[in-house]
């Protein structure tokens, strides 16, 4: 440095070269080319960013789709459109997602408990003494659901998995707060009820005898 | 002077020749029509299948009918093979931008690795149609044409339950652990078997939807889990890699296998008792879709779905007889 200083001409570039090393950290200081994140906090952002399907479906749950069971189609109107063409019916009131070989409905209906064997709940429509739904208690699967309600759009969403998730957190909440409502043992034959829920049928030429329900909402009258 | 830049006129020599080289090499590549039928269907318009691998009869099977029903349709359609390799793909899309393609069907190779090369497309506004696979984003191409793989599964998950009971060991063996197919079927498959607690997993690895891996890795892992009741496979090509090592093992007759797609030599097998179902999707319903809707856009449609599931069929003993030739009879 010494050296340097005592060059006497030589000392304008060098403070020159000073001048600009200065500039450059000032310019790095607030701007710099590489950004250190604390691993934790960069592990909080990409979960935060990370979709959330049990809240989704959460608020899905006590918003839109319960929202929706008061504009469901009445069991009564799908049965009979059954009864008259099982493919007229799908294109009248059943929501398809893509090229699939099912249909989906959301119906509500009240009626009466007539048996509860095995987990299986059959209850008979008001006016009716025969068993036209079923429900079935413990796990439950599919996309009777989600699909049935016809409120959310494959399209929505960045990927499928996201998509899917949300009918596993649906069908959970399903198991969760509904099913402890029918697994009460007061719930016992003879009780009437209200119910709104999705069904799932497979295209076929003759209508179901019963039709498995997937309830949303299931209230004692 | 001149010797001076001799260096300079030189290498701009040799980058000029390697220029039109690449370019001649880029009109050929993926191609079979001689330069007589170039001239002859100057112009007609031209459509590329973009497949992420040939070694497979499935995805053959999708680019071919993805081939056939271009043509059908009028165009002229050439397939291309990524070999499950991104940065082939990535040269096939480089090819097919610069030789103006007018429209691109596409079975990608991975979920997030492939949406950069649909992008290229979308640039240089030829549209890109998905088929199969899924991408990670809805703003790139057109429209995809996707198995309901979760759902498949799902089913499939159910039917293994009730095969296996609630309570026996199995593995698992998972495809390309890039590709949204894998997952969906993995998780699709775990939503209903995770229920049942006694069903353990006892090893999950990756045979990259390939049936010769699949070979080798069901045989390592027999060695260390000999009691197993059953192999879910994420694929037909995996599950009859899995069978021949069972075969080999002389475990075929009580070890259980499952797989997904509805591969021809799997459908045969599950007729004959040997493996106990798949799902089938459908590869023809798949690539007809895409090609015909491409025809759409070709002529004006803009109005697309950005998804489009298909649904995934499970194929049993009971119901076998419907099935056959990647599809129902």
């Amino acid at each position: 440095m010494s050296s340097l200083l005592s060059q006497g001409p030589l000392s304008i570039p060098f403070v020159r070269w000073v001048a600009a090393a200065l500039c450059l950290a000032v310019l790095l200081y607030f701007v710099p080319l590489v950004h250190f994140t604390p691993l934790q906090q960069a592990q909080d952002k990409i979960a935060q960013a990370k979709f959330d399907a049990v809240k989704y479906a959460d608020d899905f749950w006590h918003g839109p789709l319960l929202a929706e069971t008061e504009n469901a189609l009445k069991i009564e109107e799908l049965i009979s459109a059954l009864q008259a063409s099982p493919k007229k019916a799908a294109e009248r009131y059943g929501k398809r997602l893509g090229l699939s070989s099912s249909s989906s409905y959301f119906i509500r209906g009240t009626g009466t408990i007539i048996s509860k064997q095995d987990d299986v709940i059959s209850i008979a429509l008001t006016n009716s003494d025969s068993a036209k739904v079923v429900i079935e208690l413990g796990p439950v699967f599919g996309n009777a659901i989600r699909d049935g309600s016809g409120l959310l759009d494959i399209s929505q969403f960045s990927n499928t998995q996201e998509f899917n998730a949300i009918s596993s957190e649906i069908n959970m909440k399903v198991e969760q707060l509904v099913f402890p409502v029918l697994d009460d043992p007061e719930m016992l034959p003879g009780t009437v009820l209200r119910f709104a829920g999705g069904i799932e049928l497979p295209d076929a030429d003759t209508a179901p005898l019963k039709l498995n329900l997937i309830p949303v909402v299931v209230a004692r009258l | 002077m001149i010797i001076k830049r001799f260096p300079l006129v030189l290498l701009s020599l040799f980058l000029g020749l390697s220029a039109v080289l690449a370019g001649c090499e880029r009109g050929e590549q993926g191609s079979t029509a001689t330069s007589a039928e170039e001239s002859t269907t100057a112009k007609q318009k031209r459509v590329a299948v973009v497949i992420s691998t040939l070694n497979n009869p499935w995805f053959v099977v999708l680019a071919e009918t993805a081939r056939d029903r271009a043509q059908e349709l009028g165009y002229k359609a050439t397939i291309f093979d990524s070999q499950n390799n991104p940065a082939k793909e990535s040269e096939h899309y480089d090819n097919i931008v610069s030789s103006g393609y007018d429209a691109i069907l596409f079975n990608p190779t991975d979920a997030d690795g492939s949406i950069a090369n649909v992008r290229k497309a979308k640039t240089a506004d030829i549209p890109v149609f998905c088929m199969d696979r899924e991408l990670n984003a809805n703003d790139v191409a057109v429209s995809q044409i996707l198995s309901d793989n979760y759902s498949g599964t799902v089913a499939l998950g159910q039917y293994f339950v009730k095969q296996v009971g609630k309570k026996g060991k199995y593995i698992e063996l998972l495809g390309l652990v890039g590709d949204n197919n894998t997952w969906n079927r993995s998780k699709g498959f775990h939503s209903v078997v995770d229920r049942f607690p006694e069903l353990e997993m006892v090893a999950q690895q990756s045979a990259d939807f390939d049936r010769a891996k699949a070979l080798e890795v069901t045989e390592s892992l027999l060695q260390s889990n000999p009691d197993i009741d059953a192999v879910f496979a994420g694929n037909d090509a995996m599950a009859m890699g899995a069978y021949q090592a069972l075969v080999a093992s002389g475990k075929s007759d009580t070890v259980k296998v499952f797989g997904f797609d509805g591969a021809d030599d799997v459908v045969k097998l599950i007729a004959e008792g040997k493996i106990t179902a798949t799902g089938m999707q459908f590869p023809k319903v798949m690539a007809k879709t895409a090609a015909e809707s491409a025809d759409a856009y070709i002529k004006g449609k803009r109005d697309f779905p950005q998804k489009t599931p298909v649904a995934v069929e499970l194929v049993t003993q009971e119901n076998v007889s419907n099935y056959g030739d990647y599809g129902r009879n």
